[in-house]
């Protein structure tokens, strides 16, 4: 099991070098950071502009300009950035908490609720419950995660502003006082403000892993080893604990950890929505800049976080799935 | 003939419907037959005659929108009606079911000892270890070596045809009363069904059950049964005692089936004959004889009336042919050519 | 949960007289409740979108003398601040919409199904390599790398450099979808058959991978228009999509969000517009599915 482990890793290399590549080369080649100090009125001096462009290398190729920022990664140097006095390793490291907080709590919770809905109304198919289910679902795969964000959040005002109190956070990853505050009251002030961005991000996934669940389920139920073991005599619900539930959370392992890039861009978005100072945040400054050197650094990290669930997925399957553990 | 023995499953006018986006599809239009204990009861017929649904419907196995008349008694308890739980008692205890495909029978992420265990614990109150170690016996018997070894083995590290054996070791695992075997050779190659059925015979001989085999192949009955029912169209159209159903048949699709079946104790037949056409659609069937449009002495009775399974030269060979008298001493040669 | 339904599949017991395929599959569609119904709505929100504007008093330029009003007889969806008509906007914006979400799903579709069935026809070495590129891709969260490259405002930020770069990153998925149905295919016993028979391989891709295909290439092509419809408006919420004075129903949503709590009119119709054809994509998307899917035999209970 530990050289699988291994082997998943080495294979990984080469895939997140190539993808930090392409991720380099097309925010360096799609925008010049300096265009903005190039058409001001008046002009910036020419000095100014060259002293820029050998602080951030935009001089060199972009093979150089690539390898010299990966060297640097590799040594913890994340590069200069556009910004001034703009550490991108700092920020990538305090976003990452804020975001991933986000990521995992909303994954969480979306898995919960798929595989309850997805075995119930795999169990109940074309009951009342299995088609309530599956409208919803088919809603909210259609809904953009902003405007579910967004409606959420005016609910949540309009509420708080009828109660009269804060029942809900919905600006920012922690109140203004935070620093303040005691150990219980952080804990109590960070689930707070989790609350509207996790439902919001959770539900995308909650509808596509609850689908995926409920037909996996069907897929099993009409196995021929179910039908062996409910011949043997075990009854309905021993059947289904051990047989169909077993068998059938396996896939979603893999589905899981396929989708975690696409809720790293809706983590993006919905930060947005809660103006939340996070990964989002990061990103969008970056690329509104142009700052290559900090959104390289940012997608290098997300590949990287991709990867490793993607390792992780594996490494759960092998040990869930035995037809796969010799391979 | 001996003396009748104790009638173990009694099938009568048995009727299955399934509702579809057409129409209800009629698989099993009335079937009556009965097992003694010990027996070895064949039951042939094309796919779709309505044989492996006549079967699940004795298991309670039927999807749950199935609509289902008649009776199903086993040792004189009727079995329809009865609650899921209550027939969970019974599968795997007093009746026991092997099916086609061993590929797919097992569940991919259990030990097979696993899968054997769990059937005796089902009925059982053994522990683990105790019940391993049947399920290592129950290997031996049905002709797997190293049975110690082989209990820890997955489902796909093992062949076809021994993973047919374990899902015969499944079934005589609690030492049935009846093992139903539908199609139990079909998925398997030419070579491994000899010892699959080898140790279905073991099994039976462990346990003592009677055998109710389904399949398409006569060759398989003429082994392996004592009494054979033919089905088409989900109705017997003909039952006897395997030397009357070879030698002897009364109904033409029967002769068809023979004539169909390549043998060497008849030398100097020229070639194999065949069945022209397909069975019917079981979804509102026309009146007269299913088997008419494909009847090479089809008449005009046959279109007008369907027949019903009557007693030949014995009552207990009976046939559903409004002209079997003609068909005594026929051959497939000379009825369908 | 413990209801016990004894699901076992019903033996094909029935055989139904034979139809085309074509014909299976349309009869399968039409038994679809939900998505006929979706699609009659999705064709009646094309016509409202391209018909529309044709008929409508208003343009989406125009600026009427009605400020912030709420939806009327006059303006059924309302105005905004500056009194735009805000049903002629939504026109405007589901067209672009619409015609963004189509290209990306042309340019994916088109793109995957070249290079799925190029790797799961050839195995081996290519479709190894090819296949790591597309994971090379797929490590990237699509609206981060469309972000990057869209907020420079390549190509002038109009409507279809959008609709290329979302395209450029949706081709992976369809061409892992395709790879698959490709591999499953040849392992067929009727290719192995045709193979047999002496089918030039030109032949057997022509003759049977196609058609096989098609019906897998199809579906994801119709939830590929979903998934564009969504991206362009994710785009254009972050600023870096469809630019005023051109709009779309993401732009449309994005500069009202603010007034969601004022004038919930400007902020809903947009996006109750995104909804309804994305949800009526997906329907059909899976109407198409169960009509395509041969094995499939749903017996209503």
């Amino acid at each position: 099991m530990f050289a699988y482990v291994v082997r998943r890793l080495i294979a990984a290399i080469p895939v997140l070098v190539v993808a930090s590549f392409l991720a380099y080369a097309l925010v360096a080649l799609s925008g010049d950071p300096l265009e903005p100090m190039k058409l001001r009125n008046p002009p910036a001096p020419q000095r100014t502009i060259d002293l820029e462009t050998q602080r951030l290398g935009l001089d060199d190729n972009i093979f150089a300009r690539y390898g010299h920022w990966l060297w640097g990664v590799l040594h913890g140097n994340f590069g200069e950035s556009v910004q001034s006095n703009y550490d991108i390793g700092d920020n990538l490291a305090r976003s990452s908490v804020v975001t991933l907080r986000l990521v995992v709590v909303a994954m969480l919770l979306a898995l919960i609720l798929a595989v309850l809905t997805g075995v119930l109304s795999a169990v109940r198919q074309y009951s009342k419950f299995d088609y309530t289910t599956t409208f919803l679902g088919f809603v909210f795969l259609a809904m953009p995660s902003f405007w579910i964000a967004i409606v959420l959040k005016d609910f949540a005002v309009r509420y708080n502003k009828a109660t009269g109190t804060t029942v809900f956070y919905t600006i920012g990853e922690t109140s203004q006082n935070y620093d303040s505050l005691s150990a219980a009251g952080k804990f109590g002030d960070i689930v707070g403000h989790l609350v509207l961005p996790t439902i919001s991000l959770a539900l995308i996934s909650y509808a596509a892993w609850s689908r995926y669940q409920r037909a996996a389920m069907l897929e099993v139920l009409n196995s021929d080893y179910v039908r062996l073991a409910r011949a043997k005599g075990l009854t309905w619900r021993k059947v289904l604990v051990k047989h169909v539930l077993r068998t059938a959370l396996i896939p979603l392992v893999t589905v899981t950890a396929l989708d975690i890039a696409a809720i790293l861009g809706g983590a993006v978005i919905t930060e947005t929505v809660f103006n939340w100072n996070g990964l989002g945040r990061m990103l969008l400054t970056g690329v509104s800049r142009a700052d290559t050197n900090a959104v390289a650094g940012w997608l290098l990290l997300a590949g990287l976080v991709v990867i490793a669930f993607n390792v992780i997925a594996d490494v759960l399957y092998a040990v869930l799935d035995p037809r796969i553990r010799h391979d | 003939m001996t003396a009748p023995s104790e009638v173990l499953l009694e099938v009568d006018d048995l009727t299955v419907g399934f509702p579809t986006e057409d129409g209800i599809v009629q698989a099993v239009r009335g079937v009556s037959y009965q097992v003694r204990r010990g027996d070895a009861v064949g039951i042939v017929g094309e796919s779709g005659s309505g044989k492996s649904v006549t079967s699940l419907a004795v298991m309670g196995l039927l999807p749950r929108n199935a609509r289902i008349t008649g009776s199903i008694r086993l040792l004189g308890e009727e079995l329809l009606g009865r609650t899921d739980d209550a027939m969970s008692k019974i599968r795997g205890n007093k009746v026991a079911m092997i099916f086609q495909d061993p590929l797919t029978s097992l569940n991919p992420v259990y030990t097979v000892g696993v899968q054997i265990a769990e059937a005796i614990q089902a009925h059982h109150s053994v522990g683990k270890v105790r019940a391993m170690q049947r399920a290592a016996e129950l290997l031996e018997v049905v002709g797997i070596p190293n049975p110690q070894l082989r209990v820890n083995s997955y489902p796909h590290e093992m062949s076809g045809g021994m993973r047919q054996r374990v899902v015969i070791a499944i079934a005589m695992a609690n030492d049935p009363d009846l093992i139903i075997a539908d199609e139990p050779t079909t998925a398997l190659d030419v070579t491994v069904q000899a010892q699959v059925l080898e140790a279905l015979e073991a099994a039976r001989k462990e346990t003592g059950a009677a055998l109710v085999l389904i399949t398409h192949d006569l060759g398989v009955i003429a082994g392996h049964a004592d009494r054979v029912n033919v089905m088409y169209a989900g109705k017997l159209v003909e039952t006897g005692t395997v030397d009357e159903i070879f030698y002897q048949p009364r109904m033409p699709y029967t002769l068809g089936l023979l004539g169909s079946l390549p043998r060497i104790d008849e030398s100097g037949r020229p070639r194999l004959i065949p069945i022209t056409g397909t069975p019917p659609s079981l979804l509102n069937l026309p009146p007269g004889c299913p088997f008419g449009p494909r009847c090479p002495k089809v008449r005009d009775l046959c279109e007008a009336s369907e027949p019903a399974l009557t007693g030949t030269t014995n009552p207990r060979h009976q046939a559903a042919c409004h002209f079997h008298t003609e068909l005594a001493s026929a051959t497939a040669e000379e009825v369908f050519s | 949960m413990t209801s016990a339904p004894p699901v076992v599949p019903v033996p094909a017991a029935a055989v139904v007289r034979e139809r085309t395929q074509s014909e299976m599959v349309l009869r399968r569609f039409s038994r679809h409740r939900a998505a006929v119904t979706s699609l009659v709505l999705l064709l009646l929100v094309v016509l409202f979108a391209y018909v529309g504007p044709l008929i409508w008093k208003y343009s989406f330029t125009d600026i009427t003398d009605d400020l912030s009003q709420p939806p009327s007889l006059g303006h059924p969806f309302g105005t905004d601040l500056i009194g735009h008509d805000t049903m002629a906007q939504v026109m405007r914006g589901t067209q672009q919409s619409l015609k963004i979400a189509l290209s990306i799903a042309l340019i994916g579709t088109v793109l995957g199904s070249l290079w799925g069935a190029i790797a799961g026809l050839y195995r081996g070495r290519w479709d190894f390599l090819m296949m790591r590129i597309v994971d090379v891709i797929l490590t990237l969260p699509t609206i981060a790398v469309a972000a990057a490259v869209a907020a420079q405002g390549v190509g002038g930020s109009q409507w279809w450099s959008i609709a290329i770069i979302l395209g450029a990153l949706t081709w992976p998925y369809v061409s892992r979808v395709v790879r698959g149905v490709v591999l499953s295919l040849r392992e067929q016993e009727f290719i192995e058959a045709a193979r047999a028979l002496g089918g030039g391989s030109t032949r057997i891709i022509l003759r049977h991978l196609l058609p096989n295909a098609l019906g897998a290439i199809t579906v994801t092509a119709t939830l590929t228009i979903a998934t564009g419809i969504l991206g362009e408006a994710a785009l254009s919420f972050l600023g870096v999509g469809v630019q005023s004075p051109d709009t779309s129903l993401g732009l449309l949503v994005s500069i009202n969000r603010d007034a969601v709590n004022t004038r919930p009119w400007l902020f809903y119709f947009p996006g109750l517009f995104i909804i309804l054809i994305a949800l009526t994509i997906n329907f059909v998307g899976d109407g198409l599915r169960d009509a395509f899917d041969p094995k499939q035999t749903r017996v209503r209970q």
